[in-house]
């Protein structure tokens, strides 16, 4: 990478910023913004000489001319977007090209819940944006804090249930030079609540997408949130999707991250167990083919005495394709009677394919249970052949094998239409499908 | 319905099957038994099509058409069907789907549309029957967690399923208890027709009480070395299969 040609747009950048949104935004925000700068510039794109990326190279995204700003709002807000399944129960809050869309978007009057754009909610309350240490530490979050200028931020009101779940569309429709969105989201989930918030991708024929997307989830005491990652195959999406999560007692938080496909996905996600007793479950499945990439970070954070991690990690590499698992687990001094568990499994079905898994354990706490495993390896012959000697062609194995294999973290889906609906996509992925009886 | 002639196979350099022939009518049950470690599982799985075993000579007609030219899966479209010594256990996929799928491939490969769903699962119902399957089995992940008698009532019920040609036991009885043996071999004889036949691998006699063969034929190092009718089971219970070996030492 030329490092100058890039610090130099990136500079600009700033400064165009600084010009057009001090309006937008407030007086203690900018200042926010100029030290996520600071760090940014310390920090810079990673190279593969930083281990935490050394398997990811990130070129496709950061070389040549690059903006960091959205395409302006212009021809693309006549295209005819289709909007999928406009479920009039739920809320669907979509952006287009980095832009939120209030006429597409459908936001449901209740009073347990409230949607509104990032920027109006830090204009009223600061506390909890930008407060996870996460935020920080990486790259792409500090470019985040310093580019962002729109996002959603959702609050869930004190024991509030939320029946459907929230989907967060992000369509992209342009073609035009590279424009490197970047979206803040907010959740903020009181206490005694449950909600399950779906993040979905499209990318519409012969655009290309760049997307640095972070979230920042807050889940109160007995708060119940569950997140989807949705990524159906999108083989123009280039997307850092950080999510970082902190939880108080007695929470559950639950992050599903499925990538069925995309050019470069990287999946940062970071939970912190702040408080006794909260559980998180953390699933992922990605499946890449040709020279795709993806790549899942995981750290867990367990702070106090007390607490449940699960996670469990799925990859299908075929082709050229790469996946990279590295799931750290923190247990701090304190955090006796920590319960954490990591499993990584990968099928590589080409000789081409690679996989790089690291799990990565680091335990303070001398009272505690934590297993980890890790493995990389072909379908079984033997129930291929078994398969085979009952009719089932080949192919047909190796497809029914796979999606057994892969549905497994689809099954850890609460919402039974939504579990349906990826089960479905990933037969057809995996080129099988059944009727299921 | 099978004509195997002079059969050679083995493992890497090893030959296990060395010069085995065999004649199987529509109508009949044969039943091939003898000690350890004689290739009896060897020639399951050669003519099953599993390819960790090379044929090095001999050729094996099946219904007309020549079998080792055929992959696996076209073996058993064609009305092979194997019930494995060992079935194994596959997480995530129900014996329904499993069974939907197999029958749907066979339909295809025979020209037939495939089968409407409600008729399928009548036929499921009416085959859970007769191996005396309960229900649950069937959404559960394909022989997971089965107990050793489950996995071959399991077996049963996918030859029943799949209605086969020519079926071929590799030592199901093993491992079996008194009533699963009882369920498995009553489900083999309904089965029976003037149109199929069966090969029974067994180590045992204990089987072919409850499944009377037409023919036993004793194999040794490779090949058959003594046919007869039932009485020879008979005879090998009572004599062990010492005396084969010695005879064929002699030879």
């Amino acid at each position: 990478m030329n490092k100058d040609i890039v610090e130099s747009s990136i500079d600009n950048d700033f400064e165009t910023l600084e010009a057009n949104y001090a309006l937008a935004f407030s007086d203690a925000l900018m200042q926010v913004k100029k030290l996520a700068f600071a760090d940014f510039n310390t920090l810079n794109y990673p190279s593969t000489k930083n281990e935490e990326w050394r398997f990811t190279p990130i070129l496709a995204i950061s070389k040549g001319d690059l903006s960091v700003f959205p395409v302006a709002v212009s021809a693309n807000a006549t295209l005819e977007i289709i909007v999928s399944d406009k479920d009039v129960n739920s809320n669907k809050i979509i952006f287009i090209d980095g832009h939120y869309s209030a006429s597409r978007s459908n936001i449901i009057d209740d009073e347990g819940i409230k949607i509104s754009r990032v920027l109006d909610y830090i204009k009223t309350q600061e506390g909890k944006f930008n407060s996870l240490p996460d935020n920080h530490s990486e790259p792409f979050s500090a470019l985040n804090t310093a580019f962002f200028n729109d996002g959603i931020c959702i609050e869930i009101f004190k024991n509030a249930s939320i029946e459907h779940p929230i989907i967060i569309e992000n369509i992209f429709t342009s073609a035009a030079n590279k424009h490197f969105i970047q979206q803040r989201n907010m959740i903020i989930a009181e206490a005694g609540t449950q909600a399950s918030i779906v993040f979905e991708y499209s990318v519409q024929a012969n655009a290309t997408a760049y997307m640095n997307i972070l979230s920042e989830c807050f889940v109160a005491e007995n708060a119940h949130i569950e997140l989807l990652h949705d990524i159906q195959p999108n083989y123009a999406l280039h997307l850092i999707n950080n999510t970082f999560a902190a939880q108080k007692k007695d929470s559950t938080f639950t992050c599903h991250s499925i990538a069925t496909d995309g050019k470069l996905i990287r999946n940062n996600l970071s939970v912190r167990l702040e408080e006794k007793n909260a559980i998180c479950y953390l699933n992922g499945l990605y499946i890449a083919s040709d020279n795709h990439l993806i790549d899942n970070h995981l750290a867990v954070h367990h702070l106090v005495p007390n607490c449940q991690s699960h996670q469990l990690y799925k990859g299908v590499l075929k082709d050229k394709s790469t996946g990279v698992f590295n799931g750290k687990i923190f247990v701090h001094k304190d955090a006796q009677k920590t319960n954490a568990y990591q499993s990584n499994k990968n099928l590589v079905l080409s000789d081409t394919a690679v996989m790089h898994t690291k799990p990565q354990l680091e335990i303070f706490a001398d009272d505690v249970k934590c297993s980890h495993g890790a493995t990389v390896g072909q379908l079984d012959e033997n129930a291929k052949f078994y398969l085979m000697a009952r009719g089932i062609s080949k192919e047909n194995a190796t497809a029914l094998l796979t999606y057994a294999f892969a549905s497994e973290v689809i099954e850890k889906i609460s919402n039974t239409e939504t579990k349906k609906r990826l089960n479905d996509q990933l037969q057809k992925k995996l080129g099988y499908s059944f009727e299921e009886l | 319905m099978i004509s195997i002639k002079n059969l050679h196979a083995g493992i890497e350099e090893k030959e296990i099957l060395k010069g085995f022939s065999l004649d199987i009518k529509a109508g009949e049950i044969h039943a091939i038994m003898g000690p350890n470690g004689t290739g009896k599982s060897t020639l399951a799985s050669t003519l099953a099509g599993r390819k960790t075993y090379e044929v090095t000579a001999g050729e094996v007609q099946f219904n007309g058409k020549d079998l080792l030219d055929m992959e696996a899966d076209e073996r058993a479209r064609e009305g092979l069907f194997l019930a494995f010594q060992y079935p194994v256990e596959i997480p995530g996929v129900s014996t329904t789907n499993f069974m939907r799928a197999a029958i749907a491939e066979k339909r295809k490969h025979h020209g037939l549309a495939p089968m409407e769903a409600k008729e399928f699962l009548v036929l499921m119902r009416e085959k859970m029957a007769l191996v005396e399957i309960d229900k649950q089995f069937m959404s559960r992940s394909l022989n997971e967690g089965f107990s050793g008698g489950e996995k071959k009532r399991n077996e049963i019920f996918q030859m029943a399923m799949l209605n086969p040609l020519l079926s071929i036991l590799d030592e199901t009885d093993s491992g079996l208890d008194i009533d699963a043996l009882r369920i498995v071999a009553n489900g083999v004889n309904k089965l029976r027709t003037k149109d199929n036949a069966f090969l029974i691998i067994t180590h045992y006699q204990r089987l072919l009480e409850y499944i009377v063969p037409d023919f036993v034929h004793v194999m040794y190092d490779g090949r058959i070395v003594k046919s007869g009718g039932k009485e020879l089971a008979m005879e090998l219970e009572e004599k062990g299969y010492d005396w084969i070996k010695e005879e064929n030492i002699v030879q």
